[in-house]
């Protein structure tokens, strides 16, 4: 690409570490086409990317980061603990950091609530690689809050991060809420891919600004404080998902946007 | 080479491309299972991720002869009547495996899964089971009989303290070709050939109910290259 490089906003997360507000999704690339696409993310300005155990893609990630020019300091990668390695979450870590070629993980999250479970003795393993430094920043996935806050009563320890399928048509301001009481912040897998594209609230107000609708979602989860990892393996697109600074949602539009969820009432 | 390695450089073949969807089946089940949920509940997340993935549940009527008997519902299947029905409340371990076809071929894996933590025993047998597989997996390679395969699978049966709760057996369906099956017990004489792609199914009716654990390999010349990733290890979902 020859474009000047986007750069995404931050967010401070509870562990001090900062992490993009847009990332880069990598499921279900795996290989050469994962490789590619995020060397293609990275060249785009992607500083953040998103990629599990379960992916299968973690060494095509990494050899992506090793190929790439970007300094260790200003990328942001997460994995994530697949859920059959209970039990096991120290030896997945060592493989994932292996795979990915790093010396740490930026953000390491436990993929699914084991037999919904919060899993708290998974969640005392990822403390400890946290204190071991093997891991920077820990969080969640597909969570629910009860489960979120068994692992805060267990531990005292909240995640820094819990990541869930969000998205317009998903939208819940009581889990919204109930995360920032606890200081973690929220971020969304699947943000485009769950919500109509042709949703007549989202073609009216992408119109209005001059922008596609994937744009005016993401715009949407940053005005919410949500991070948002979408994935595309069109060098096109991925710069598009990343250029969404220079326009501004008004709440209007932010609450017409909101209400396209069932979890609003009107 | 590494496992992962391994796997990648293998997944041009078409039946890698079926356990592939196997595998996606099996994640459907791991990641999604609760005490709630049904057999209906888990066939249904496995019917969409494996029919997202490209693929469709497949017939598998060795595992009858395998872990009989047997109740299949979609891509799953599973070896005790109490599991054929939710909620998943009572203790002990739940055993199931997924068939799939994609690409004109056929993959299967299996796995046992335990919600709450394990007793001596149960860990125990999962740990017998299990390097009894890992045993006949060592041991495949081009030209080498099938029964000498099923042999060291038994013998590792019964150092393992399993051999009261037989039976413990493993079945190793053909899955390249289309129709051919083989059962490496019934097997007399039969010779694994490079190329081939088996699924290995180790099965045992424990005091504690139903360990399975099962994978798809290719034979080589250098050994058994497994073709799915999953654990050969009891899954603690806890």
């Amino acid at each position: 690409l020859n474009q000047p490089l986007l750069t995404a906003p931050d967010t401070l997360l509870a562990s001090g570490a900062r992490m993009p507000l847009i990332g880069f999704g990598t499921f279900p690339l795996r290989g050469q086409a994962a490789r590619d696409a995020v060397s293609a993310a990275l060249a785009a300005g992607y500083r953040s990317l998103d990629t599990a155990m379960r992916y299968r893609n973690e060494d095509a990630v990494g050899a992506a980061i090793a190929a790439g020019t970007q300094p260790r300091e200003d990328l942001f990668v997460t994995t994530k603990l697949a859920t059959d390695q209970v039990g096991y979450e120290r030896e997945a870590l060592a493989g994932s950091i292996s795979n990915l070629g790093l010396a740490f993980i930026d953000l390491w999250l436990i993929h699914w609530p084991p037999g919904g479970s919060p899993g708290i003795s998974s969640w005392r393993k990822l403390l400890e690689a946290r204190e071991d430094g093997l891991v920077r920043s820990l969080g969640v996935s597909n969570y629910s809050i009860e489960q979120i806050d068994g692992l805060i009563t267990a531990t005292g320890v909240a995640p820094d991060v819990a990541q869930l399928s969000w998205s317009p048509i998903e939208f819940d301001p009581v889990y919204l809420d109930a995360c920032r009481e606890r200081g973690v912040q929220v971020s969304a897998h699947s943000p485009i891919r769950n919500t109509p594209r042709d949703h007549p609230v989202l073609t009216e107000i992408a119109g209005a600004h001059g922008r596609s609708v994937p744009q005016v979602i993401l715009r949407w989860n940053i005005q919410h404080g949500v991070a948002a990892v979408p994935k595309s393996a069109n060098p096109a697109r991925m710069a598009e998902n990343l250029d969404v600074v220079g326009f501004t949602l008004s709440a209007d539009e932010m609450a017409a946007i909101d209400a396209i969820s069932p979890h609003v009432s009107s | 080479m590494s496992s992962l390695t391994q796997l990648q450089s293998l997944s041009h073949l078409p039946v890698a491309d079926a356990v592939r969807v196997a595998e996606i089946g099996y994640t459907a089940v791991i990641d999604r299972f609760t005490r709630r949920l049904s057999l209906t509940d888990v066939s249904a997340n496995v019917g969409r991720s494996v029919g997202n993935a490209g693929g469709s549940p497949a017939a598998f009527p060795e595992l009858a002869a395998v872990g009989s008997p047997v109740w299949q519902e979609g891509a799953v299947w599973v070896f005790e009547e109490r599991h054929t029905h939710g909620p998943y409340d009572k203790p002990g371990p739940v055993g199931f495996a997924i068939s799939a076809q994609a690409s004109g071929t056929q993959g299967a894996v299996a796995a046992t899964v335990v919600l709450d933590e394990p007793t001596p025993r149960l860990r125990r047998h999962a740990s017998g089971l299990s390097g009894a597989l890992e045993a006949a997996l060592a041991l495949i390679r081009d030209g080498v009989e099938a029964r000498a395969v099923a042999a060291a699978y038994h013998d590792a049966v019964g150092r393992a303290d399993l051999a009261g709760q037989v039976p413990a057996t493993l079945g190793v369906p053909v899955v390249a070709g289309a129709a051919h099956t083989l059962r490496v017990d019934a097997a007399k004489g039969a010779v694994l050939r490079e190329g081939e792609s088996l699924a290995l199914m180790a099965f045992a009716r424990t005091e504690d109910g139903v360990i399975t654990f099962g994978t798809t390999i290719r034979v080589s010349s250098d050994g058994a290259q497994r073709l799915d990733g999953i654990p050969l290890r009891l899954i603690e979902l806890r």
